[in-house]
């Protein structure tokens, strides 16, 4: 009072309005997590309390009529919907469907009906209780990352949790859209049922078929610029929303169905999918939090009723979770620790789990107590899941690196651009069958130059390769030699595949790049590359056929390079590509293509001339390398000859050292362009 | 067994207990009415629009009184009683003896909560400027140098000394017919108040107009005792009226007919000097 009482004349007076409730706001998303994970909390705890703390119930710096921070935790959810679709690892769950689809089924159906009946037994309507069961059915993959630190991603028993929550999530957002459209909406019965199943159809149509057509070419039109992308987007997941609405579904399920939608054209390693994850951690997910925490009253989360109700939900969400993963032991043989960590990995309630409860507290289903309540639940679970995800992750065996993840890390190295759209086309295409990304690398040798070329050739790389519709990140590197360097990004990138452009620039002579591939330099990068490879002569025709042409030997011997050349074709024909196997008898290939039935297996003997009266305009030929043969390299060359044909040549990852062991000078020229090498005795060589 | 298991195993069953037993109130919160059987509702009438009557005993329409009917209906209530109360003493947070709860168009501000509990909003609101036909108040300038009038203890009349801040001090009133009345017969230049009063009470007047309104947003809400035990049953109702269009519905047989024009056609008076 002392001193206020001189200054009064400032006209000061305290923080208030718009810019102090962002400040708090913004404060409790940087603090709140924080402090959390200091006592050992997920920081999803952290800012549910800070909100608690400045919402209506305790300093009510946001007050209860504040709409601002309503509509903006709104939009944070649906982003955060949106993100779980986009995340959910689809190629995981296509690996190991059967498995997925199995435990989704149990760990959806048991929760759902211990929450069902649960409810039911509180006193809640039915369309409540069935929400309630379906809550805590889903389960979001919060201990995943604790899988993968350890080294488990390959693990069967995460794989089968990771592909379960496709299902499990989209269940539960189906029952919820059926009970938010019976309660907004005014049909009934069979019309409700109709009206969902029309409504759910062409929100899938939508979703699943328009968006990632409109998302492709967008990508390759309008949005090259990185800015646009990401607007881009947030329309698609809005328009998907509000569908949604529109067909009385809640915007949720729209934004869910949007991300499964773009799911493959936004691969979660890349660079589109960082800038989403960015903002979404950064800010709209947070807001969406915080903005759940000024629901949660600690009067009513501590009264009686309160805990009641949340002894139900832990009863009935942690004892189906561990019902069904215990099951999974007699139905897949799981190790102890693998069913422990099945059970971290299902159990976390979050995202999902908060998001139903948010729609059901909106629509007028659930009050405050059932929210405090479910806030109790996600709070338990989340502690119990780590638990059990850190100590069943502490038991087990790292998984083998899995062959299956061919596409999942593609480097491209730079050479030179003359075939750059054709090369990167075909690896954008291996990568999005295994929801992978390209990174393309470029490799100078002159540690004193400024590298304005480089960056020049980069910023035309990164445009050409925008206009196809790529997103992508290229790794620049200075190292002591090309090869060195290549190999070194392979490790830092973690690649599981190196593509590498086997087309001469100068058709006349061998260039830098050709030498690169064709000379000694592709020996010293085939030995030292740590991932397998694939020398890649691209034509400028669009692949749309793809061919492998395997012999007796091919299919008789245990080389890896076959096994690989049949894993790239399966990707490519995933992708969409027409699919041929050239093969002496169907019955020697159909176990090594276990369903991938809309592969054509021709019977033939795969003889140079076989293949080459096959191939045509826009055919992509696979060809397995192997040591002690040269055969791929003739037919590399003659096929290469053809308009319109692309070859590719498979290597498995160190074969460079075998195979560069029993080259002599005419096996390096037939790999490529033969320009001293007669055919005749390349053609005995070849045993052809 | 363990002392710690069994601990645990004690206090499980004495919470699932505690949840099953008792007066169940299932998923949306319970309500208990002061007068069995029935939702007791306090409201200021008349309230043309909102509650469609000269007193309690008359009303039969209305949007608040629709909304009490439904709030009935939701809470397994067979009937509703219309309480009549001042509306100076509602905006108080004084609700009459005996009433569950107060429907109003009593705005929800951080000051009221204090003294009483709010629902979920159920109507967003601005507040309209009424004069006489002939006055324009197109902008900031121009209604600083208006006289004011607005409804003691109402937020507008706090909206005009600390927002539009006029050269002359605004004048208090101790109900809107007082507000209109001023306007009408020359007292004060201008009155405030929610732009659903004000075009309500203005609509088919030969002699006052709605030409602007301030966009502040408002949000009406029930109110209910402080603390009450009730508020949680009110507000998941209101929420779930909001998300099945009961609300909507409401809006359009009562309030649009009331106005006479569409409140979005009123310009809005920007907030900053130019």
């Amino acid at each position: 009072m002392v001193v206020a009482a001189p200054l009064a004349f400032l006209n000061f007076h305290g923080p208030a309005g718009p810019p102090w409730q962002f400040l708090v706001v913004i404060l409790v998303i940087i603090i709140g997590p924080f402090l959390a994970e200091r006592v050992r909390l997920p920081g999803i705890i952290g800012l549910l309390a800070g909100g608690m703390i400045i919402g209506p119930h305790v300093l009510a710096i946001i007050p209860a009529s504040d709409t601002t921070f309503n509509a903006l935790g709104n939009f944070g959810l649906l982003y955060l919907m949106f993100l779980a679709g986009l995340e959910l690892d689809l190629e995981m769950f296509r690996r190991n469907r059967t498995a997925a689809i199995t435990f989704a089924l149990l760990t959806f159906t048991l929760p759902m009906l211990g929450g069902t009946f649960g409810g039911l037994s509180l006193g809640f309507t039915v369309p409540a209780a069935l929400l309630l069961g379906s809550l805590l059915a889903s389960h979001t993959l919060v201990t995943y990352p604790t899988a993968r630190r350890y080294g488990l991603a390959g693990n069967v028993a995460v794989t089968t949790s990771v592909g379960a929550t496709v299902i499990t999530d989209t269940l539960s957002l189906s029952v919820l859209a059926g009970v938010s459209g019976a309660t907004t909406g005014d049909a009934t019965g069979i019309g409700l049922v109709a009206q969902l199943a029309v409504g759910l159809g062409l929100l899938a149509v939508w979703c699943f078929v328009v968006l990632p057509r409109i998302g492709r070419w967008f990508f390759r039109s309008m949005g090259q610029e990185r800015t646009l992308r990401f607007v881009f987007v947030l329309a698609t997941f809005l328009s998907g929303a509000v569908l949604a609405e529109m067909m009385g579904i809640d915007g949720i399920v729209g934004a869910f169905f949007a991300g499964l939608g773009l799911n493959r054209q936004v691969p979660n390693a890349g660079a589109l999918m960082d800038r989403i994850g960015f903002f979404g951690s950064a800010l709209f997910i947070p807001l969406f939090l915080v903005s759940v925490g000024f629901i949660i009253d600690p009067a009513v989360m501590v009264q009686a009723h309160t805990l009641g109700y949340a002894g139900v939900f832990l009863l009935a969400c942690l004892g189906g979770k561990a019902i069904a993963a215990g099951l999974t032991r007699p139905l897949f043989h799981f190790s102890w620790d693998e069913v422990l960590m099945v059970y971290g990995l299902s159990t976390a309630q979050a995202a999902a789990t908060l998001a139903a409860t948010i729609v059901g507290f909106q629509i007028g289903l659930f009050g405050e107590t059932v929210v405090n309540a479910v806030l109790w639940l996600i709070v338990v679970s989340l502690v119990v899941a780590s638990l059990a995800t850190n100590r069943a992750a502490r038991r087990m065996e790292p998984a083998a690196e899995s062959a299956d993840q061919l596409g999942r890390t593609i480097v491209l190295p730079l050479l030179q651009l003359d075939r750059l759209t054709a090369v990167a086309r075909i690896a954008s295409r291996v990568a999005t069958a295994d929801g992978g990304v390209v990174v393309p690398v470029r490799v100078s040798v002159d540690a004193d130059s400024d590298h304005r070329d480089d960056e020049k050739l980069i910023a035309r790389a990164s445009a050409e390769m925008s206009k196809i519709g790529m997103d992508v990140d290229v790794v620049f590197r200075v190292d002591t030699s090309i090869e060195s360097g290549i190999a070194h990004a392979c490790r830092s990138e973690k690649a599981s595949l190196l593509l590498l452009d086997a087309e001469p620039a100068d058709p006349a002579g061998l260039t830098r790049a050709a030498e690169l591939v064709f000379g000694t330099m592709a020996e010293q990068i085939a030995a030292v590359s740590p991932v397998p490879v694939v020398l890649l002569r691209a034509s400028e025709t669009l692949v749309d056929h793809v061919m492998l042409p395997l012999s007796s030997r091919d299919l008789g011997g245990s080389d890896r390079s076959t096994a690989l050349a049949l894993e790239l074709l399966t990707r490519l024909r995933r992708t969409g590509l027409n699919a041929t196997v050239l093969a002496p008898a169907k019955t020697a290939v159909t176990p090594m293509l276990a369903r991938q039935h809309a592969i054509e297996i021709v019977e033939g003997d795969p003889t140079p001339e076989r293949t080459r009266s096959m191939a045509r305009e826009g055919t992509l030929v696979i060809l397995p390398a192997r040591p002690g043969r040269v055969a791929a390299g003739l037919d590399a060359e003659r096929l290469g000859a053809m308009p319109g044909v692309s070859v590719a040549v498979v290597m498995v990852a160190g074969a460079g050292l075998s195979v560069a062991g029993s080259i002599d000078q005419s096996m390096k020229l037939v790999v490529g362009r033969s320009e001293s090498a007669p055919a005749a005795q390349l053609a005995a060589a070849n045993g052809l | 067994m363990s002392s710690l298991r069994r601990g645990v195993v004690l206090l499980a069953g004495a919470v699932l207990a505690s949840a099953c037993s008792g007066s169940s109130s299932g998923a949306s919160g319970r309500f208990t009415p002061a007068t069995p059987d029935t939702l007791t509702v306090a409201a200021a009438i008349p309230a043309p629009g909102f509650w469609e009557g000269t007193d309690a005993a008359d009303v039969d329409g209305g949007f608040e009184f629709g909304l009490a009917h439904a709030l009935a209906d939701e809470l397994n209530l067979d009937q509703v009683v219309v309480v009549a109360a001042p509306l100076v003493e509602l905006l108080d947070g004084k609700l009459p003896p005996g009433a569950d709860l107060a429907l109003s168009q009593v705005t929800i501000t951080t000051e009221r909560e204090k003294h009483a509990d709010f629902s979920a909003p159920y109507f967003m609101v601005n507040r309209g400027v009424v004069v006489r036909r002939g006055t324009s108040v197109p902008d900031l300038k121009t209604a600083k140098g208006l006289t004011w009038g607005a409804l003691t203890d109402g937020t507008n009349l706090a909206f005009l000394k600390s927002d539009v801040r006029p050269n002359h001090e605004p004048r208090g009133f101790p109900s809107l017919e007082a507000v209109i009345a001023a306007v009408e017969d020359g007292t004060v230049q201008a009155g405030l108040m929610d732009l659903p009063n004000a075009l309500a009470r203005t609509n088919g007047s030969s002699t006052l107009t709605v030409p602007a309104q301030f966009a502040s947003r408002d949000q009406y809400g029930a109110m209910l005792p402080n603390h009450s035990k009730n508020t949680e049953a009110v507000s998941t109702a209101i929420r779930g009226f909001a998300a099945d269009g009961t609300l909507e519905d409401l809006e359009d047989r009562w309030l649009v007919p009331a106005f006479g024009r569409e409140p979005s056609t009123i310009p809005v008076i920007p907030m900053r000097s130019s």
